[in-house]
């Protein structure tokens, strides 16, 4: 069995050369969330980091909500992505209490495109919410 | 040399259009960022496009850093060079890249973009979420998605020019166009 650490994962985003994504999983709330924009110089590190996180928050059998608040990605981050919700379906096969937000720009129809294509791969139940354009 | 004539023509033909962004040389991280920018810099006007165009440009130039056959010793480090351009057109953006490949690797990529061209939206999406389940390995270091994430982004085929340099080289470009809207 593998061991949560740290409760709180916390990455802060960042826009330099390549661009980090938001990370803040909560193991104490139950609520993860994945924000802004994901082009990596090591992506595949990035995301087994996060869902060996999630594996091992799994093995508590506790209540989780994930929120996507990704406004980009590159195609390498979108495996990534793609390497979480199968983590989290697994997770809801084997009985988690599970549900997953999909926020979008209203505006963006190709984020939205992808999530579809997210929800036709996995077969999981992903609620897109749009988010309204900011003025 | 007629590669650098031919890309030479390019730029002549490119004066019908506006022409945005020109850059040739080694293609780093640092100068993709720095590009990358500048694209979302000068096309707010069309944040839809600009969005498209962006994404496509690192897709596209990130094939260069893996495929070109071009390489020189850039600040201590060996970097491929490449060819990035984006020109306006009354309707639509252009935007192209170019860079030298090895002559035994014109067939695949051509072939890739004549099947990517010959697939409706709905297939490309499907072909997509195929290579994506595929391991990182068998993928050929990721061209082929990039490709297929370009067409799906631009809705319009992708063109191609290919010339021959000498025996073992070519100089291979591609063009995508994005409507403004």
């Amino acid at each position: 069995m593998s061991e949560l650490k740290p409760e709180i994962l916390e990455i802060q985003g960042q826009k330099d050369t390549f661009f980090t994504p938001t990370v803040h999983f909560d193991a104490t709330k139950g609520y993860c969330l994945l924000e802004g924009e994901s082009y990596l110089e090591n992506t595949w590190e990035f995301y087994e980091r996060l869902c060996n996180w999630l594996r091992a928050y799994a093995e508590t059998g506790r209540p989780l909500t994930f929120d996507f608040k990704m406004t980009y990605f590159n195609t390498s981050s979108s495996k990534g992505i793609l390497e979480i919700l199968l983590v989290l379906k697994e997770y809801q096969e084997r009985g988690g209490d599970l549900t997953i937000n999909w926020y979008y720009p209203e505006e963006d129809d190709d984020i939205l495109e992808e999530a579809e294509d997210f929800i036709e791969d996995t077969q999981l139940e992903i609620k897109l919410i749009p988010i309204p354009e900011a003025i | 040399m007629s590669h650098n004539r031919k890309t030479m023509d390019h730029l002549m033909i490119l004066q019908d259009e506006n022409l945005l962004i020109s850059y040739k040389g080694p293609v780093t991280p640092n100068i993709m960022a720095e590009i990358s920018k500048d694209i979302r810099g000068q096309l707010d006007n069309f944040p839809q496009a600009s969005r498209k165009i962006f994404s496509i440009f690192i897709e596209l130039a990130q094939n260069i850093l893996f495929y070109s056959a071009e390489k020189i010793r850039y600040a201590g480090r060996t970097e491929s060079v490449g060819i990035l351009q984006l020109s306006e057109t009354a309707n639509s953006y252009i935007f192209s890249c170019g860079n030298i490949v090895y002559t035994t690797d014109v067939g695949r990529l051509a072939d890739s973009c004549n099947t990517i061209n010959s697939l409706d939206r709905e297939e490309l999406r499907r072909l997509k979420r195929i290579q994506r389940r595929q391991p990182q390995s068998d993928q050929s270091k990721g061209a082929g998605i990039g490709l297929v994430q370009a067409a799906i982004l631009s809705n319009n085929p992708l063109d191609i020019e290919v010339y021959t340099i000498d025996e073992r080289h070519s100089f291979f470009s591609l063009f995508v166009t994005i409507d403004k809207e």
